[in-house]
């Protein structure tokens, strides 16, 4: 039973995890249709950008969060100017930006490899690892700052987009940005606005993930987007509070599938589940229904 | 001189991939990134086979056809009921799920792959050399052009068309839609999983990260250069974009940045043709990626 209970709270910490990121992806998804793999690539040249201020120059925490949110929040916004924003001015679909995506994912992560190069590094802010203990259940300060830090932007997301003017504005340039632009929201800054949140969140999220694992590479953000494309999509398309929940879902499940099933495949179980809420849930978990999502 | 009939061979597997794939993306307007999945149960059918039964060129088509159609029905049933962003997620999922498969079963050989596989043979004859084997690659990138021409170019080809212009028009004349793009992906998985036996002869291992979902990017980067809907296109891709990085190795790149520096061209090429030319080097159809 304890071992199970073990499980669980690993499974929350994935979940967090993927959560974090599912969140900044989602609300770059609900404000622009666009699925945003090179959101991936923005995650890990934020953890190396933390890690050149905190360990290369040693320049402590602070700047070392400081420089993977500007980082992120800079490049974020640019891929968004200077790619999503010509094509859907020139009348190409989200779904060729899609495309696009995984060309600038491929840019960002084979560049990091170029300056960082393609070895694993020790990310770490010095001094000990707190490890708290409740029973028969371990954590670590890093793994609590996570899911702290998952719930309190889940909840601040979701009230957000439900009870503020700027986030119910950004909902409703995600369900039709025509008909937004005609009733006069400046449908083009909300987008970016999106972009710079989204992505300063990723990095926040990357130092934080990187911290806990202690290494990080320039692939890391490869797996971490295909997670947040399942969390996205399990817990509900076009809506961020839905997203963090299909996140904690999916690191649950592969964590308590572990007692079963060997860690190795939890790639595969997990796009199994894609698959199968695809096909029978489209709407996911906690989505609404929601035609606009053209599904 | 090898060298150069390596690199050949190679331009004539990725031909063929790209082909087969364009009947899906180019023609039929499904843009699939399980290719490489698929060209990889091709290989895998064709080591495992060689290993343990039999090396008769024709016979490992014909099986690692077999499989690669099988797995293709895996796929296509429910991916096919799905849309767009939602159909290029699926087959990614299950991408996903065989590269895994590669990854960790105990007869796939794991990460480090399967070796040691024997040449082939064809009619009692064995094929050993490379100059003979690029000649067998040759010959499949052929038929499988040849094929895709006369398909496309047949009342059928005109279906696909229009499958990919307007499904609805198609479905109100009494065709079935799913039924088209159902053969397609299969047709289009035989040559995908033929590729895969040239693969392993070729180089007489398999090595499993060369059917990682990267490759599935590639093989649609190839696509989307040498044109959606454009056969001759995804010939001159596929030798381009092969022959491309093989400069490197002239203008002095350091050997540890060349293999970052060579997917990094193909990620600007994959933007750059999504950006401003979506119609690729010589396709027609501006309207496919829309």
């Amino acid at each position: 039973m304890s071992v199970l209970a073990q499980f669980a709270v690993n499974g929350i910490v994935a979940g967090s995890v993927y959560a974090l990121i599912a969140l900044g992806f989602a609300l770059i998804f609900t404000a622009s249709r666009v699925f945003h793999f090179a959101h991936g690539g923005v995650y890990t040249l934020s953890a190396f950008a933390g890690y050149t201020a905190l360990v290369t120059f040693k320049l402590g925490l602070v700047a070392g969060f400081l420089a993977a949110i500007v980082v992120a929040a800079i490049i974020g916004v640019l891929i968004n100017i200077l790619l999503y924003e010509p094509m859907k001015a020139g009348g190409v679909s989200p779904f060729v930006a899609m495309i696009s995506s995984f060309g600038v994912l491929i840019i960002i992560t084979h560049m990091t490899a170029m300056v960082w190069g393609s070895n694993p590094v020790v990310l770490s802010r010095g001094g000990q690892t707190t490890v708290y203990r409740l029973g028969p259940i371990y954590t670590t300060d890093a793994q609590l700052l996570i899911i702290g830090f998952a719930a309190a932007l889940a909840i601040a997301l979701y009230i957000f987009f439900r009870h503020m003017r700027l986030g119910i504005a950004i909902r409703a340039l995600g369900n039709d940005s025509e008909l937004a632009e005609v009733v006069g929201m400046p449908a083009k800054r909300l987008r970016h606005i999106s972009f710079i949140v989204g992505s300063g969140l990723v990095g926040v999220s990357a130092m934080l993930i990187g911290l806990n694992v202690g290494i990080i590479d320039f692939n890391m953000g490869n797996e971490v987007i295909l997670m947040a494309t399942v969390a996205m999509i399990i817990g509900g398309l076009g809506n961020v509070g839905a997203a963090a929940g299909g996140g904690f879902v999916l690191g649950m499940i592969q964590n308590i599938a572990i007692w079963k099933i060997e860690s190795k495949w939890q790639m595969a179980l997990s796009f199994a589940i894609l698959i199968v809420v695809l096909l029978f849930k489209p709407n996911g978990l906690f989505g609404e229904k929601r035609p606009a999502t053209g599904l | 001189m090898e060298y150069f009939i390596y690199i050949g061979t190679l331009i004539a597997i990725y031909a063929t991939l790209t082909i087969s794939l364009n009947l899906l993306v180019g023609y039929t307007g499904l843009i699939s990134i399980a290719q490489a999945a698929i060209y990889g149960v091709g290989a895998y059918t064709t080591a495992l086979l060689a290993l343990h039964v039999t090396n008769d060129l024709l016979i490992s088509f014909l099986c690692a056809s077999a499989t690669g159609v099988l797995v293709s029905l895996i796929i296509a049933l429910p991916s096919l009921r799905l849309k767009n962003e939602y159909f290029l997620i699926a087959t990614m999922g299950f991408q996903a799920i065989i590269f895994s498969l590669f990854m960790n079963l105990e007869i796939t050989g794991g990460a480090s792959g399967l070796y040691g596989i024997p040449h082939p043979t064809l009619f009692g004859h064995t094929i050993r050399t490379p100059l003979e084997k690029f000649f067998v690659a040759l010959a499949l990138a052929v038929v499988c052009y040849l094929l895709a021409l006369r398909i496309t170019n047949a009342p059928f080809g005109r279906l696909l068309r229009a499958v990919r212009e307007d499904q609805t028009a198609v479905a109100s004349l009494g065709k079935s839609v799913f039924r088209i793009k159902f053969s397609v992906f299969v047709f289009s998985a035989v040559f995908a999983a033929a590729a895969g036996t040239i693969y392993v002869y070729s180089l007489t291992a398999i090595d499993p990260v060369a059917f990682a979902l990267d490759e599935s990017i590639f093989i649609i980067t190839l696509v989307i250069v040498g044109g959606t809907g454009s056969l001759n296109g995804s010939l001159l891709a596929a030798a381009l974009l092969i022959l491309l990085p093989e400069a490197f190795k002239f203008l002095a790149i350091p050997d540890a940045i060349a293999p970052q520096l060579r997917q990094v061209l193909y990620g600007v090429l994959l933007v750059f043709f999504t950006r401003y030319r979506r119609q690729g080097l010589i396709g027609e159809y501006r309207d496919v990626l829309k």
